[in-house]
C-alpha cells in the first residue's frame, strides 16, 4: 500500500523533527538484514520498522520452539513448529505497511557456504546470538564488501553490541552544545562595514538598548585593539577590564543610575565566548590530513570530495577558517537590527559556499565526473555543518580477534579498575569460545534439550 | 544451536493456548540460577514464574496518527480510539494469560482506593505536573509508625521519560528514596519568550507564531467566540500558520513553516521508537527485579543519551531534607505582614522547589474558613482577585497561621505555616 506523502508526513512527524526529510529518505532507502529472529533481534527490527526503513530481510534457519514463543513478542504459540524467520516476518510486517518484509529460511553458515554475495545487497547486517565462527566468517565478507555489521548478544541481564564499519561519514551530527560561529576575532569585510553603520555614542535610547550584543562587542573590541597594539583581551584580568569598558557604555538616566539595557548585559555575559579564537576544530583538521581527503579519485564519495573542497577553501579564500556557518543565536534587539545582522552572516555563508562549490567543480572535473554530481544544496548543507563533520571508523572483527592485534594493553589496564565492565567482555568471549569447542553453552547439561543462549 | 524435537502445546487453563512446553524456560533461568548477579537470599515465588498476569493501564488520550511511528500497539485503523482500550485488547490477544484492564481516564480521576491495590506503579507520563501528582498520591498512601515508614505501605514508583534521543528512568520508593519533588530543580526551566519580543520585536519565526497564538487568536476568535486554539485541529493550525507567515513577512523574518507552527503551538517534543524502547526496557527490568526480588534494583536514576555514540550513567538521587512533598517537614513561608498577598502567590509559583501552577489558597480567619485566592473557577477568581493587592495583615492573617494550598501538582492539600518577619 503506497501511503500518500501527506499521511507519511503526519505519521512520521515526531521523528522528522529529529532527522529531517533527507534523513527520512535515507532511512526509506535502507534494506536491513537481521540474522536470527530472537527476542533481541525482533526488538531491534521493531524499532526500525516503525520509523519506516525501506525493507528488511530475516535470515534464520531455526524452527520456533516453545521457549522462543515464550519470550518473543513477535512470535505466538501458533508459530511453534514454523520457521522462525517466516513467523517473525509476519508479525513485524504488520507493524508498518510502508515497509517491505522478507525472509530466508536458511542458516547464515549455509549462505556463507553457497552464496556469500547474498549479503552484499544490504545497508547493514545485524547478527544476533551468532557463534564466534559465523561472526568471523560473515565479518570478513561484510568488511570486504564495505557493509556495516552490528553484532548483538543478550545474556541474562547483560547486553553486548559491537559495531563493525570501515568508514561511516556524518555530515549532520546535530551537536547538542555547539559554539556559535561569530568571527569576532576575525571579522570579515562585510561585517566590518556593517558595524561601521552603527555609532553608539549618538544613538537615541531606544536604538541604543536594542542594538545586538554582537555589534556592541565588535565596536568595543575595535577600540580595544587600537589601544592595545592589535592584541585582544587575553587573560582574566584583561577580559574583566574589557567587560568593565562595555559596562561603562550603558546609558545613564537623569539621576546618574544605569538604564536597564539588557542588550549590554548580554554583551558582557558573552564576552568570554565571543573572544574565543576562530579555528578549524582538531577533528576536522584530522580529516583534512587523512588519506581519503588528499587522494581524490573517481571512486571518492561526495563526502570526501566536498571535504577536500572545504580544505582548499580554508587554505585559500578562507584564510585559515572554515566557511562561515551563517546562523546567529537569538539576542535582544529590535527586529530590523537583528535581521540585518543575520543577513550579513547569511550572505557571507552563501559567498563562502559558492567558493567551495567552485573547488568541488574543479575536483570533479579533475577525476572526469560531471560537476552536477554533487548538488548545490548538498554543498550548502556540508558548509553549514563543516565544524561538526564526523567520520566513524571501526576495526575489523579479524583484527579484534587476532592474537597479533588484540588490544592487550587497553584490556589489562581496564581490568585494574574495579568498576570496569571489561570482565563482562572477557566472559562473553570465553562463553563464545566454550560454545565453539563444545557445541553447547556453559551450564547446559547434555541430558537436557539443548536450546542455546537466551 | 540444536532444535527442538517436536513442537509442544500443553493443555492449560485458558482454552489450551495459555501454557505450552518451554514457555517459561527463559524466566526460569533468571529466577532459578544463582550466580554473581542474583540476590543471595532470593527464593522464587510461583507468581513470578508465570509472568505478570494482571496489569491495569490508565490513559486519558485517544490515538493520533502521529503516535504510530513509535507506539507499536496501535495501527492506522485504531486512530481515534482510546489508547488504554486498544493497548489492552492488543496485549490480551497477543500474550495469552495476561489480563490487561484499561481505564480511559486521567490519573487524577482515580483515587487512593484504586492506587492502593497495586504492588508496583510504572509511569510514562508526558508532563512534570502529572508526575508530581502521582508522586503525591503514593506519598499520601504511606503509613507512619513512630515517625518511621511502614514498609508494607510503600508502593514503588518506576518513572520513565524520553525526548528525542535522550531519556531517563528512575526507581522511587515513596517515603524511602528520593521522590519526584526532591529533584525538581533537575528539570530545565520551560522556555517562554518575553512578551515585548512577541508583541513588538520579533526576530525568530517562533516569535511570530507565538504572537498569533497568544495575541491574535484571542482577539479575533476566528472559529467562534470562546473557541480555544486546538493544536490537534489542522484547520486551527492552518489559520495560525497563514497569519504567522503574514507577521513574519512584515519583519522580513524567514523560516515559518507548517511543521514549525504545529511544533510551537503544541510544544511538540520529537520522539522515536528506539529511545522509548530503551527506557521502557529499563523500566520493565526494574519492575521485574522489584516483583521477583531476584536482582538488585537500580539505585536510583538512570540517564541515557545516544545523540552522539551512546552514553548512559546511573546515580543515586538524594532525598531533599525539606522536600515539600515527602519530608513531613511543614514548609514555612516567611513574609513581613505588610507584603501583598500577590507576593505569597508568586513565591508558590516561582520558587524552584515548589513550582506550583495555579495554587488555590484557603486559611482559617476569625474561626471561619476563607478562600484567599482561587484561579480555576471564574466567579471565585473574580471575587478573590482584590485579595491579591491586600497586605497579609489586612487579610486578617496572623503569625504562625496555617495556609492550605491546593494545586494540580499534588493530589493532597499542602499545609504551609506563615511566619511573619519584621
Amino acid at each position: 500500500m503506497a501511503a500518500t506523502k501527506d499521511s507519511k508526513e503526519q505519521k512520521y512527524d515526531r521523528q522528522l523533527r529529529l532527522w529531517g526529510d533527507h534523513g527520512q529518505e535515507a532511512l526509506e532507502n535502507a534494506h536491513v538484514c537481521l540474522i536470527n529472529a530472537t527476542a533481541t533481534g525482533t526488538e531491534i527490527l521493531k524499532n526500525l520498522v516503525l520509523p519506516g526503513i525501506g525493507a528488511f530481510t530475516i535470515v534464520d534457519g531455526h524452527i520456533v520452539s516453545g521457549e522462543d514463543a515464550g519470550n518473543n513478542f513477535f512470535l505466538s504459540s501458533d508459530s511453534i513448529g514454523k520457521n522462525r524467520a517466516q513467523a517473525a516476518t509476519e508479525l513485524l510486517q504488520e507493524l508498518n505497511s510502508d515497509v517491505s518484509g522478507n525472509f530466508v529460511e536458511e542458516s547464515p553458515d549455509k549462505l556463507l557456504d553457497n552464496d556469500p554475495e547474498f549479503f552484499h545487497r544490504f545497508t547493514i547486517v545485524i547478527g544476533v546470538q551468532l557463534p564466534e565462527s559465523t561472526c568471523l566468517r560473515l565479518g570478513m565478507v561484510l568488511w570486504s564488501a564495505s557493509v556495516p555489521f552490528l553484532i548483538c548478544k543478550a545474556y541474562g541481564l547483560i547486553g553486548y553490541m559491537r559495531l563493525m564499519v570501515q568508514e561511516h561519514t556524518v555530515i549532520e551530527s546535530h551537536p547538542d552544545n555547539a559554539l556559535e560561529d561569530l568571527r569576532l576575532d576575525r571579522p570579515f569585510d562585510e561585517f566590518k562595514s556593517h558595524i561601521k553603520s552603527y555609532n553608539l555614542s549618538i544613538m537615541d535610547k531606544k536604538d541604543h538598548s536594542h542594538t545586538p550584543w554582537v555589534i556592541i562587542v565588535a565596536k568595543y573590541l575595535e577600540r580595544w585593539l587600537s589601544e592595545h597594539d592589535g592584541q585582544p583581551p587575553k587573560n582574566y584580568k584583561e577580559k574583566e577590564a574589557f567587560r568593565q569598558i562595555i559596562r561603562e557604555g550603558i546609558l545613564k538616566n537623569e539621576n546618574g543610575g544605569l538604564e536597564d539595557e539588557e542588550n549590554f548585559e548580554e554583551a558582557i555575559k558573552n564576552v568570554n565566548t565571543a573572544l574565543n579564537p576562530t579555528k578549524v576544530p582538531t577533528s576536522v583538521e584530522d580529516l583534512f590530513n587523512s588519506e581519503q581527503c588528499n587522494n581524490i579519485t573517481a571512486q571518492s564519495s561526495s563526502f570526501w570530495v566536498m571535504l577536500r573542497a572545504v580544505k582548499e577553501f580554508v587554505y585559500n579564500e578562507g584564510s585559515g577558517s572554515l566557511p562561515v556557518r551563517g546562523s546567529i543565536p537569538d539576542m535582544i534587539a529590535d527586529s530590523q537590527k537583528f535581521i540585518n545582522l543575520q543577513n550579513v552572516y547569511r550572505e557571507k555563508a552563501m559567498q563562502d559556499a559558492a567558493a567551495v562549490s567552485k573547488h568541488v567543480e574543479s575536483l570533479l572535473q579533475s577525476v572526469g565526473k560531471p560537476p552536477e554530481s554533487i548538488s548545490e544544496k548538498d554543498i550548502k548543507l556540508f558548509c553549514k555543518n563543516s565544524s561538526f563533520l564526523r567520520v566513524v571508523r571501526c576495526r575489523s572483527l579479524a583484527e579484534e580477534y587476532s592474537v597479533d592485534s588484540i588490544n592487550k594493553d587497553e584490556i589489562t589496564s581496564r581490568m585494574d579498575s574495579p568498576d570496569s565492565e571489561m570482565v563482562f567482555y572477557l566472559m562473553l568471549r570465553a562463553v563464545d569460545r566454550f560454545y565453539q569447542l563444545h557445541s553447547r553453552y556453559p551450564g547446559f547439561r547434555k541430558s537436557l534439550r539443548i536450546s542455546g543462549a537466551f | 544451536m540444536a532444535e527442538m524435537d517436536e513442537p509442544m502445546v500443553v493443555e492449560g487453563g485458558c482454552g489450551g493456548s495459555c501454557e505450552w512446553e518451554g514457555r517459561w524456560n527463559h524466566i526460569k533461568k533468571f529466577l532459578e540460577r544463582s550466580g554473581p548477579f542474583t540476590h543471595p537470599d532470593f527464593e522464587p515465588g510461583t507468581e513470578a514464574l508465570s509472568g505478570f498476569g494482571k496489569i491495569d493501564v490508565v490513559d486519558m488520550d485517544t490515538i493520533d496518527v502521529s503516535n504510530l511511528n513509535r507506539q507499536f500497539l496501535f495501527r492506522p485503523k485504531d486512530v481515534g480510539r482510546p489508547k488504554a482500550d486498544v493497548a489492552a485488547d492488543f496485549i490480551n490477544s497477543r500474550v495469552p494469560g495476561c489480563h490487561v484492564i484499561p481505564h480511559f481516564k486521567k490519573i487524577q480521576d482515580l483515587d487512593e482506593r484504586f492506587y492502593r491495590q497495586f504492588h508496583i506503579i510504572v509511569c510514562g507520563l508526558d508532563s512534570i505536573v502529572a508526575r508530581r501528582w502521582m508522586n503525591g498520591m503514593l506519598l499520601s498512601l504511606l503509613v507512619y509508625e513512630d515517625g518511621e515508614v511502614d514498609q508494607t505501605s510503600v508502593i514503588p514508583l518506576i518513572d520513565g521519560g524520553t525526548e528525542g534521543f535522550k531519556g531517563n528512568a528512575r526507581v522511587i520508593l515513596p517515603g524511602v528514596t528520593a521522590c519526584i519533588d526532591c529533584t525538581l530543580e533537575l528539570y530545565p526551566p520551560q522556555i517562554n519568550f518575553p512578551m515585548c519580543t512577541i508583541a513588538s520585536m520579533p526576530r525568530l519565526p517562533e516569535h511570530c507564531i507565538e504572537y498569533v497564538r497568544i495575541l491574535q487568536w484571542p482577539k479575533e476568535m476566528p472559529f467562534g467566540d470562546g473557541v480555544a486554539l486546538d493544536g490537534d485541529d489542522p484547520e486551527h493550525i492552518q489559520w495560525v500558520f497563514q497569519r504567522s507567515l503574514k507577521r513574519a513577512a512584515e519583519f522580513n523574518i524567514t523560516g515559518v513553516t507548517y511543521r514549525l507552527t504545529q511544533g510551537v503551538v503544541k510544544r511538540i517534543i520529537p520522539a522515536v521508537a528506539s529511545t522509548n524502547a530503551v527506557i521502557a526496557a529499563a523500566c520493565t527490568t526494574e519492575v521485574f527485579k522489584l516483583a521477583t526480588s531476584a536482582y538488585v534494583p537500580l539505585s536510583n536514576y538512570m540517564v541515557f543519551n545516544d545523540v552522539d555514540g551512546l552514553y548512559t550513567y546511573t546515580f543515586e538521587a538524594e532525598r531533599k531534607e525539606n522536600c515539600s512533598a515527602c519530608s513531613q517537614v511543614p514548609v514555612d513561608l516567611h513574609f513581613p505582614p505588610s507584603s501583598k498577598f500577590q507576593q505569597v502567590l508568586e513565591y508558590l509559583t516561582e520558587s524552584t522547589s515548589l513550582q506550583m501552577k495555579s495554587p488555590a489558597v484557603t486559611a482559617t480567619v476569625e474561626g471561619k474558613s476563607k478562600t484567599l485566592y482561587l484561579q480555576s473557577v471564574a466567579s471565585i477568581e473574580q471575587r478573590t482577585r482584590p485579595n491579591l493587592s491586600k497586605s497579609l495583615k489586612e487579610l486578617g492573617l496572623t503569625d504562625g497561621q496555617e495556609l492550605a494550598v491546593a494545586d494540580v501538582t499534588t493530589p493532597q492539600t499542602m499545609l504551609f505555616r506563615l511566619c511573619f518577619t519584621s
